[in-house]
């Protein structure tokens, strides 16, 4: 704001000495600027790593403010299943986290897990019922993410479970040392309460689809199907499908295995089956094509099997189960292999040396060898859309697994989501801009920015170079206590401890809030022309362009990149 | 909300808008927490320097608070002048501060200022250090470092005498209070005019005050750079209590290597890696000397 200039017209008003009269507010020194600094939101890393398009930052700022439960709700927006995903996602929000590149990245995935279990969220049925009813096939995170959106916006809705229980690989695929079952129970408890009806061990025929009168359908059936190597004598008693096998023991908590297990495949799944037959008695090997390095599992899931004390053979691959007089297997026969050039996905092909073969030892071959999307249960094609979701019936829709591409849970969050909004948008015939919706260069989708009750920030992604370290002294991540070796060989009990509170707010502390002013004052503080102030009765910050002569200091030592200088037009 | 980090309980400002310093200039930064500290009872005295152009021309200023110019090397003998009148009112309420470039203290105005401190005249006397003369165009002062190129060096040539310990000078006339900041560091700076205020008798506080146009950076480093200079132990912050008493006010976390802070500014560009390798050599021994004062105490 500019002030009055002080001048005199004649000799006669001017005073005996020369003093002073006003002050220099008068003089509109925002002429000398040809840069003008904005208070901007703008993407931070972690948002574009999550698939399942969690709130990352906002999430960890509603804790160092104290509220867990703002917290929960902020991500409940988005995703009805942080409890689940703070242990078991993958956490590619961290890959990306630019902490990462300081001291190591914020351990979000334990602060959403911290989150989940000390907060509070209430589920409750929606305000208004919009008169629409969905079908949705499969329980497993894809079916059970669009359900809950869908009932939020107002929709019956209908979850079709072809087995006894609810959760699909949730429960039948990841074992309870990863996720206990108390855990699974109450988030999907949550669904139930918000009135979405199961029908379990029950599927729908298109036919029924059609009759029962449903507005609209979608289809997430996962992929389940076995991938089957097809080796020799592989039929027969004590050969298993990792799934088949993974299923005994979560149903029944324990199958009895004696003697040595042979898991063949280096994927999550021949990680879980190793460790789960570790925990049923058995002695465990682990036999994969590649390399260490190749395999898909993840790193921690592959280090926690060898700290348990599974056996890894690598660049073998199996040829056929050798069985006994009696039937009994008694081993399986291998060659070796070695790495050929990389084939058009950069992945390095497997050469097969039959000249150098041998046999290992097992009473047991468990075969994770993979699987594969389930065929659609109605005669319909997956014609990928704008949404993604789209099959070629206009009213049938598709999401998780099934539908290719990543197979996650955060993934199948993410995309049971996508599905939920191309309904509602087919049903209430809106016309919507997926990228408006979608993070920009990252994985996920807004809710939130689809029901028009917040924006994606439309700013570029702070890079780790526009962090101003100096604020932010070196710690070390938080990691979650794991259970001594011995208590985890003795049953199913989770191995990783959630954060102790103390430990989730010093953690939620590390965050560098990137993009997002917090309101730290440091701009003001450093201006030196005292042209920032906050701005009255609302958050933020006000800048006075009268007198900021464009600097660039404020931008320079915000510590998160919340301020950008944009050229002035001159 | 997250609670900002800074102890600055002061919300007024005694600096307004519409001054005339370069952008970024850090002097500006400088005076505005040490009036902060003082409160609007305080009378400025200000000598030939870039602050006499910043402050605005007549009849405008850009200060709250009284502000009187002076000769360029009186500004300690204006100050005593201005204090004395004040105490014979009975105002011993109202605080004097001479606010002096490094030229005007370093070397102009060294005489008047020995000799307040002698007489231990209760006045705060604050040099804004931007390391040479700068309202003139960037002359070479006894405050300019070794290595930095100024308009009077000879040509080719840099500095090559050290810069005038100037706080253990004053220090050395055993007065109550001599102090460093930087005005990257606020916090510490407003904490230290609080405590000058506080103290009856001759204060000296001297603030590294980075110059843009000086200096070669970009306005929007020079902060940063000036954070630097502490960061990498080249301007330690310390203050002597009673002559003797010395503290060191911060320990960086981990160490810099002085490159980073000469690599940003375009004055050190002429030095060659031997020159550089000098001076870390120099501010490792120094920073040493100092830690081993500081634990005397
Ligand atoms: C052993 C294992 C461990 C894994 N661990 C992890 C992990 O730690 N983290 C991670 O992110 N991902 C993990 N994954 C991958 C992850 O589990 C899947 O990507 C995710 O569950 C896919 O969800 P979805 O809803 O698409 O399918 P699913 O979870 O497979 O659910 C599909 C559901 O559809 C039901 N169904 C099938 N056909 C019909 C029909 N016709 N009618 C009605 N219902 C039907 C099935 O019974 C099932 O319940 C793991 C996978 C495996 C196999
Ligand atoms: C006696 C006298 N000599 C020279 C000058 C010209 N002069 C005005 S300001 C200035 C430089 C002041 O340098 P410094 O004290 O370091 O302050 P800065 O300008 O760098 O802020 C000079 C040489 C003067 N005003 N009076
Ligand atoms: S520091 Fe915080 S805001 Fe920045 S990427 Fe990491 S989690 Fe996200
Ligand atoms: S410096 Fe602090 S107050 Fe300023 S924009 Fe950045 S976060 Fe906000
Ligand atoms: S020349 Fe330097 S010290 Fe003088 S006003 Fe400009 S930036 Fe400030
Ligand atoms: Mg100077």
């Amino acid at each position: 704001m500019l002030g009055k200039l002080v001048q005199f017209h004649s000799i006669e008003e001017l005073p005996d000495s020369p003093v002073t009269k006003g002050t220099t507010l008068w003089n509109p020194t925002g002429t000398w600027r040809s840069v003008r600094p904005i208070h901007v939101s703008r993407l931070s890393p972690c948002l574009l790593g999550c698939p399942a398009g969690n709130p990352v930052e906002t999430f960890i700022r509603l804790i160092e403010e104290g509220d867990v439960d703002g917290a929960l709700s902020a991500i409940h927006e988005e995703n009805p299943f942080p409890a689940i995903c703070g242990r078991v996602c993958f956490h590619p929000c961290e890959d990306r986290c630019n902490r990462g590149s300081l001291d190591g990245p914020v351990a979000i995935h334990l602060l959403e897990r911290w989150v989940a279990d000390r907060g509070t969220w209430k589920p409750v049925p929606p305000e208004k019922e919009n008169g629409k009813s969905v079908a949705i096939l499969g329980s497993g995170p894809a079916g059970l993410t669009a359900a809950y959106h869908l009932r939020r916006m107002g929709y019956a809705v209908t979850v079709y479970e072809k087995d006894r229980k609810l959760g699909g690989l949730l429960r039948y695929g990841i074992p309870a040392y990863r996720l206990p079952r108390k855990v699974l129970n109450r988030e999907i408890k949550n669904l139930r309460k918000m009135g979405i009806v199961f029908k379990t061990g029950k599927s729908l025929t298109e036919e029924e689809f059609d009759a029962r009168g449903f507005d609209a359908a979608i289809l997430c059936v996962g992929a389940q199907k076995f991938r089957d190597p097809k080796l020799v004598h592989q039929e027969g008693k004590g050969v298993w499908q990792a799934l088949e096998f993974l299923r005994g023991v979560n149903e029944n908590d324990r199958v009895s295995l004696q003697g040595k297990a042979l898991i063949i495949g280096g994927g999550n799944a021949a990680i879980d089956a190793a460790r789960s037959a570790l925990r049923c008695g058995a002695d465990v090997t682990i036999a994969y094509r590649r390399t260490r390095e190749e395999m898909p599992a993840f790193g921690e899931e592959v280090e926690a099997a060898m700290e348990e004390g599974v056996n890894f053979v690598f660049q073998v691959a199996p040829q056929s189960i050798k069985r006994g007089s009696d039937g009994q297997v008694t081993g399986v026969g291998f060659v070796k292999t070695r790495p050929g050039k990389p084939d058009e996905t950069g992945r390095r092909k497997v050469i097969i040396n039959p000249h150098e073969t041998f046999t290992i030892e097992a009473d047991q071959v468990i075969l994770a060898t993979g699987e594969v999307p389930a065929d659609l249960p109605w005669d319909l094609e997956i014609r990928y859309g704008e949404s993604l979701c789209e099959t070629d019936r206009e009213d049938v829709f598709v999401a998780g697994d099934v539908a290719g591409r990543q197979r996650t849970v955060a993934y199948a969050i993410g995309w049971g989501k996508r599905a939920a909004i191309a309904v509602d948008a087919y049903l209430q015939s809106k016309k919507v801009n997926f990228n408006k919706i979608a993070v920009p260069g990252g994985e996920g989708i807004s809710m939130r920015a689809y029901l028009g009750t917040a924006q994606i920030p439309d700013k570029p992604v702070v890079p780790y170079e526009e962090v101003n370290t100096y604020y932010f002294p070196e710690s070390e991540a938080a990691r979650g206590r794991v259970l001594p070796k011995q208590k985890r060989l003795e049953g199913f009990n989770e191995v990783v401890q959630g954060l102790a509170s103390p430990q989730a707010r010093n953690e939620a502390a590390r965050c560098f809030h990137c993009g997002d002013c917090v309101m730290c004052d440091n701009c003001l503080i450093f201006c030196p022309d005292v042209a920032i102030s906050r701005a009255e009765g609302k958050e933020g910050y006000d800048i006075d362009l009268d007198h900021c002569k464009g600097c660039g200091i404020c931008a320079r030592e915000c510590p998160r990149g919340a301020i950008i200088m944009v050229e002035e037009n001159i | 909300m997250i609670e900002p980090n800074y102890s600055i309980e002061e919300e007024r400002e005694f600096l307004h808008p519409g001054h005339l310093a370069c952008q970024g200039c850090g002097a500006t930064i400088a005076i505005r927490y040490v009036l902060k500290a003082l409160g609007e009872k305080t009378v400025v005295v200000i000598p030939a320097c870039c602050w006499s152009i910043i402050a605005g021309l007549f009849p405008s200023s850009c200060l709250g608070v009284p502000l009187i110019h002076t000769a360029f090397e009186t500004s300690a003998v204006a100050a005593t002048g201005a204090r004395a009148a004040l105490d014979m009112q009975g105002k011993e309420d109202v605080h004097v501060l001479a606010w002096a470039g490094d030229g005007g203290t370093f070397d102009i105005g060294f005489q008047a200022l020995s000799g307040a401190a002698e007489r231990n005249e209760n006045i705060l006397y604050c040099c804004y250090d931007n390391e040479a003369y700068m309202n003139t165009g960037i002359q070479r002062s006894s405050a300019t470092p070794v290595g930095a190129w100024t308009t009077t060096t000879p040509k080719g040539g840099l500095e090559d005498r050290p810069k005038k310990n100037i706080v253990r000078i004053m220090a050395a006339h055993g007065i109550p209070y001599a102090a460093t900041a930087n005005v990257a560091f606020p916090d510490d700076l407003y904490r230290k005019a609080k405590k000058a205020a506080s103290i009856r008798g001759m204060k000296f506080i001297h603030i590294l005050s980075p110059c843009p146009t000086g200096w070669r950076i970009p306005s929007s480093e020079s902060v940063e750079v000036a954070r630097l200079a502490t960061l990498t132990n080249l301007f330690p912050l310390y203050e002597v209590e009673n002559g003797t008493d010395l503290t060191v006010n911060y320990i960086p976390p981990k160490k810099v290597t002085v490159e980073n802070y000469l690599r940003p500014q375009g004055r050190f560009h002429l030095m060659s890696e031997e020159e550089k390798e000098g001076i870390q050599r120099q501010v490792d021994a120094a920073w040493e000397a100092l830690l081993r004062e500081a634990k005397k105490r």
